[in-house]
């Protein structure tokens, strides 16, 4: 069979060759249903789509306020950073200071490092009179005492050998 | 304008635009699914379901290539269809019946044969040489509405008149 021949079976055997199409009922009836089909769906999805809204509202919500901060890079000691704090004025005290009495007991140096952002004013001990009476013992013929008072005040004593001094 | 009426306005375009789908492409629709299906209930099934599909997603729909999505989604209800059961055997049984009951004219005999013939091929295939041979659509056109290339319409072609030749010569020897 050529295909000639089978076109010409095709053509005379065509199963809607017969058939004149969709009836007007038929054709009405499925236009129906296709077109009601469309409201139906719209409906359908209206709560998702109202849905799907206060979802991604929240999640836009929350990130935003619960959006981390961006890392910023580790603060630089801070004291490099502090302004200087410009110390008290303090009397000038010659160049060579009596050695405290504490140390010459034998104990150890205090080292106070105090940070600059926390430099309180610190009550000294109060002086030692059994020390410094002791010093005096065996002082030099000149030396300093300094006592600093709780508010600050800072009394310097200038010891010469057979005066008293103030 | 408020969140509704948009909707309704979105709703309305659908419809007109849905129902003149419709009103264009119906009687094409129904005479391709009376080549490919097995008889005229099935037939108006597919047309509808097609349509459905449509309204149902009515943005799948390209605008300017609405015959052809058309055209492929009934060809793919149909493979679908074929799939599904087995729609050779009960064909079969049913044009068997017709044969006792048909009045034996020629046309009738050739008609119930080239519909056998037909239902043995595979829903794609048979939709290409039914596009090609019965409605005189040139390759091109056959697959631009299937949506597979020029090449392999050519191929299904030659492929479906090889096996219609052979089976509509086993029902002219009966």
């Amino acid at each position: 069979m050529n295909d000639e021949r089978l076109r010409q079976i095709l053509r005379q055997g065509d199963p809607a060759g017969g058939d004149g199409g969709l009836t007007p009922d038929e054709a009405r009836a499925i236009r129906r249903a296709v077109l009601t089909a469309v409201p139906e769906r719209k409906r359908r999805l209206l709560p998702i789509f109202a849905l799907a809204g206060a979802v991604a509202t929240a999640v836009l919500i929350a990130v935003l306020f619960l959006r981390p901060e961006p890392a910023r890079p580790p603060a630089p000691p801070r004291i490099a950073t502090a302004p200087a704090i410009p110390a008290p004025p303090i009397a000038q005290v010659p160049a060579q200071p009596a050695p405290r009495p504490l140390q010459e007991e034998g104990r150890g140096p205090v080292h106070r490092h105090h940070h600059p952002y926390h430099r309180r004013p610190v009550a000294p001990a109060p002086p030692e009179v059994n020390d410094t009476l002791a010093s005096l013992a065996t002082a030099e013929p000149e030396r300093q005492i300094q006592i600093t008072a709780p508010g600050g005040t800072r009394i310097l004593w200038i010891l010469k050998s057979g005066k008293p001094s103030h | 304008m408020t969140t509704s009426a948009i909707l309704d306005t979105t709703e309305k375009q659908t419809t007109e635009r849905l129902a003149g789908l419709f009103d264009s492409h119906h009687l094409r629709l129904f005479r391709l699914a009376l080549r490919l299906s097995a008889d005229r209930e099935e037939a108006r099934d597919l047309v509808q379901e097609a349509f459905l599909r449509a309204a149902r997603r009515p943005g799948a729909v390209p605008d300017g290539a609405e015959e052809a999505w058309l055209v492929r989604t009934l060809v793919n209800l149909c493979r679908d269809r074929h799939r599904r059961r087995d729609v050779r055997t009960r064909v079969h049984a049913s044009l068997r019946e017709e044969r006792k009951t048909e009045h034996p004219e020629e046309t009738a005999v050739i008609r119930t044969a080239v519909r056998t013939a037909l239902s043995r091929l595979a829903p794609r295939r048979r939709a290409a040489i039914v596009l090609h041979e019965l409605d005189g659509l040139p390759v091109r056109e056959v697959a631009r509405l299937l949506g597979i290339g020029e090449v392999t319409v050519r191929w299904h072609l030659m492929a479906a008149r090889r096996e219609l030749a052979r089976l509509l010569s086993k029902e002219d020897r009966r």
